[in-house]
């Protein structure tokens, strides 16, 4: 019986882990955060681990932009995936000045002075954010505008 | 003469060398009884964990290593196709260590896609990352281990996370469970940017990410990323308890340093926070890095703002409110600042919850963003230092006290396998969560031996609202006490919820809570509790509850609870308690003694 029971509450313990999966909403534009699973609060609030996959995420090493515009001028694909895939951090670090998104885009555009380009990227949000819409392939196009 | 340069031809050309040859050297060398075979294996007692047939060349593999190996030397050897899906490419790892063990050479091949991801990777260097747990999942305190390949970039997002998880579109909370314990789903490995790993764990599930660089070698690192890509696709049973996420690490860094024995400092489970002072203890562990989640952000923003200023975040992200109605309040710039960055994180985490459609979260966020970029730099928010998840006490508890109880005074023998109470000191550990798991405790008086608790499962989150978070918290307990009728022991499954106000440091809670109770009597009740605990900080903790409940039968009980600990080390704490149960009459139960951790 105990034994049972011990089994029990385990499968308590770690039931509803299985919930805890996320949507990846991959877009060229703002909003390409990883949206939680509608779940309702219990059900978070039990789930174990979410060490699970849901879908088929592998080996990941393909590029995030099939889908999106391309870009004009940076013939750069991992600045393009990068810029894709972080929409939203990017922006907010830009409007910021600083922050590691920033830097990580200034070393993949080869941008030797990062704090300078942070800085002039700030000063140039609205030209480079046109607006809520502004799209991977303008961004980055209005990024090396410039950085140029 | 000629004799002599006939010898140095035949060892240059050791790509000609038969087969049989090269076998009968493996074995004469005993290659299959090797460590670092057993390690390619992932075969801890001479049979592989691994279940996927196609990890294997030969038909008795799995459980015949030396069959195994024998096949792999034949393939590597003798196969003419050595394109993408050859054994020659898809076990890089097996064919390096072979060639270096035989001092020979299988030649050249074209292995595109392996190449491709190497350069792609241009592994230099490994992280271990530890996110941990997230608020009001206490079941998350056990967390989740990945590893990271850096490469010679300054930036880590660009690093790829190396993740193995079950992989599964179960819906069935139960039928999850059940198979994670005993069984039934696969286990995968995965390869992500680092940057997505963020956004899940960091962003969308606001844990606390800590960062531990390893000092593994380029080469080491390159014996790990070559023996990844032979698990590409192979997929072993996956269990919660020993061989989950972390288990796999373990055996990647020991294909990367054959020296370090991580698997040795786990008995049967394998708990994510031990995984990482095991690396610790292996000296693998050269820096540590923190990284706060989206929650800790905002709460180093509550800290830092003026009431005035945090009317002003909600406003700014709750209503449609526009950024322009802010430079008519008296806030300083910075504050301004502050303002508009943590009005953009909060409409960014109600997007992330869901709490927030697209267009609106989109519109907003740069409004508020755009007015931000216009104020120029300024300070970045600073988070708190936060204890770092190694120095937490260890999982598994031994509790050794003496009790001084109405009627008798025992001495009480304590185990609990894994993991945390709100007793206890919460350096490292998520405050105010509790998961319990088994804790047993034992009386031994005079010539009695009797079962004090035995409580299966018990979980709490006891979770602050703030400014800007609104959670509940909530607490949860099955098993068998002696609370209830006097001195007896009933079995009890209570569930309970309510809210809690205070920080890290000092919490206060009250939760309503419902119990039902079998035993040598059945019994329904609702109880209220109110409680409050403190962090003293220097590994001290202090936690006081009182509660009343009001049973079906008419009887109604009120209990009074006062805990006082010290951690002295990971290894060990002295914690005492008083405790006052008035239900037909009035008992005092007092206990001193110490918990040892390993």
């Amino acid at each position: 019986m105990k034994k049972v029971l011990i089994s029990i509450a385990a499968i308590a313990a770690l039931s509803t882990a299985g919930f805890a999966t996320v949507n990846s909403q991959t877009g060229c534009g703002l909003g390409s955060q990883i949206i939680k699973d509608d779940s309702s609060a219990v059900m978070l609030a039990l789930q174990a681990t979410t060490n699970s996959t849901l879908g088929n995420q592998t080996f990941g090493v393909t590029s995030g932009t099939s889908g999106c515009k391309k870009a004009r001028f940076v013939m750069n694909e991992r600045a393009a995936e990068f810029v894709a895939s972080n929409m939203d951090q990017l922006s907010r670090e830009i409007a910021i000045g600083q922050g590691e998104s920033v830097s990580t885009l200034a070393e993949l555009l080869n941008v030797q002075d990062k704090a300078e380009f942070a800085s002039a990227l700030q000063a140039n949000y609205n030209a480079i954010y046109t607006s809520e819409k502004a799209d991977m392939a303008t961004v980055l196009d209005n990024v090396s505008t410039i950085a140029g | 003469m000629p004799f002599l340069l006939l010898l140095c031809a035949l060892s240059l050309a050791v790509y000609a060398t038969t087969t049989d040859e090269l076998i009968a050297h493996a074995h004469t060398k005993h290659l299959s009884d090797t460590r670092y075979w057993h390690l390619l294996m992932h075969s801890p007692d001479g049979e592989s964990e691994i279940d996927d047939p196609a990890f294997f060349l030969s038909l008795e593999g799995k459980t015949n290593l030396t069959s195994e190996l024998d096949e792999t030397i034949r393939h590597l050897n003798e196969d003419t196709n050595r394109s993408n899906e050859s054994v020659f490419c898809r076990f890089p790892a097996r064919r390096a260590w072979l060639e270096h063990e035989l001092n020979t050479s299988f030649g050249e091949g074209e292995c595109r896609e392996y190449e491709a991801l190497v350069a792609k990777m241009d592994p230099q260097s490994v992280t271990l990352v530890f996110p941990s747990a997230h608020i009001n999942s206490p079941a998350s305190m056990f967390g989740h281990t990945f590893l990271r390949i850096d490469s010679k970039m300054e930036s880590k997002l660009m690093s790829y996370a190396i993740n193995y998880a079950a992989h599964t579109d179960e819906t069935n909370g139960l039928l999850f469970a059940y198979k994670g314990l005993f069984g039934g789903y696969y286990g995968f490995y995965s390869m992500l940017p680092y940057y997505e790993k963020l956004k899940e764990y960091r962003d969308s599930e606001s844990r606390d990410v800590w960062e531990y660089d390893l000092n593994l070698t380029p080469d080491e690192v390159m014996a790990m990323v070559r023996h990844i890509w032979e698990l590409q696709r192979i997929n072993s049973w996956y269990y919660f308890f020993d061989e989950n996420c972390s288990y796999h690490m373990l055996w990647l860094t020991e294909i990367a340093r054959p020296s370090v024995h991580l698997r040795d400092h786990f008995f049967y489970y394998v708990i994510p926070p031990d995984t990482v002072r095991a690396f610790e203890e292996e000296a693998l562990v050269e820096a540590k890095h923190f990284r706060p989640s989206k929650r800790t952000q905002l709460l180093a923003y509550e800290r830092h703002l003026s009431p005035q200023g945090i009317s002003a975040v909600k406003a700014l992200s709750t209503t449609e409110t526009n950024g322009a109605e802010l430079d008519t309040l008296t806030l300083s710039k910075q504050e301004h600042r502050f303002a508009l960055e943590a009005a953009a994180e909060l409409v960014e985490y109600q997007y992330i919850e869901g709490k927030m459609a697209k267009e609106v979260y989109a519109a907003r966020y740069y409004e508020l963003l755009s007015r931000r970029a216009a104020l120029g730099s300024g300070e970045l928010v600073a988070v708190s230092p936060k204890a770092n998840p190694d120095r937490a006490h260890h999982s598994a508890r031994i509790a050794l006290s003496q009790g001084w109880f109405e009627d008798r005074s025992p001495l009480l023998i304590g185990w609990r396998p894994a993991f945390h109470d709100l007793d206890e000191d919460d350096t490292g550990h998520l405050s105010g969560a509790q998961i319990e798991f088994l804790d047993t405790l034992i009386g031994v008086d005079h010539d009695k031996v009797t079962l004090e608790k035995l409580t299966v499962l018990s979980l709490a989150s006891i979770a602050p609202v703030s400014h800007f978070f609104k959670p509940f918290s909530w607490r949860m307990k099955s098993g068998w006490d002696r609370e209830y009728g006097g001195d007896r022991l009933s079995f009890v499954t209570r569930v309970g919820a309510g809210a809690s106000l205070g920080d890290e440091g000092m919490y206060g809670y009250v939760l309503s809570e419902p119990e039902v109770r079998f035993g040598f009597n059945a019994d329904v009740g609702l109880g209220f509790s109110a409680g409050a605990a403190i962090n003293w900080g220097n590994r001290m903790k202090s936690h006081i509850e009182a509660g009343h409940i009001f049973y079906l039968d008419g009887s109604d009980r009120s209990r009074v609870m006062v805990s006082q600990g010290w951690q002295w080390s990971p290894l060990g704490g002295v914690q005492c308690s008083y405790e006052g149960i008035d239900q037909d009459y009035r008992e005092d139960r007092f206990k001193l003694g110490v918990n040892l951790y390993f």
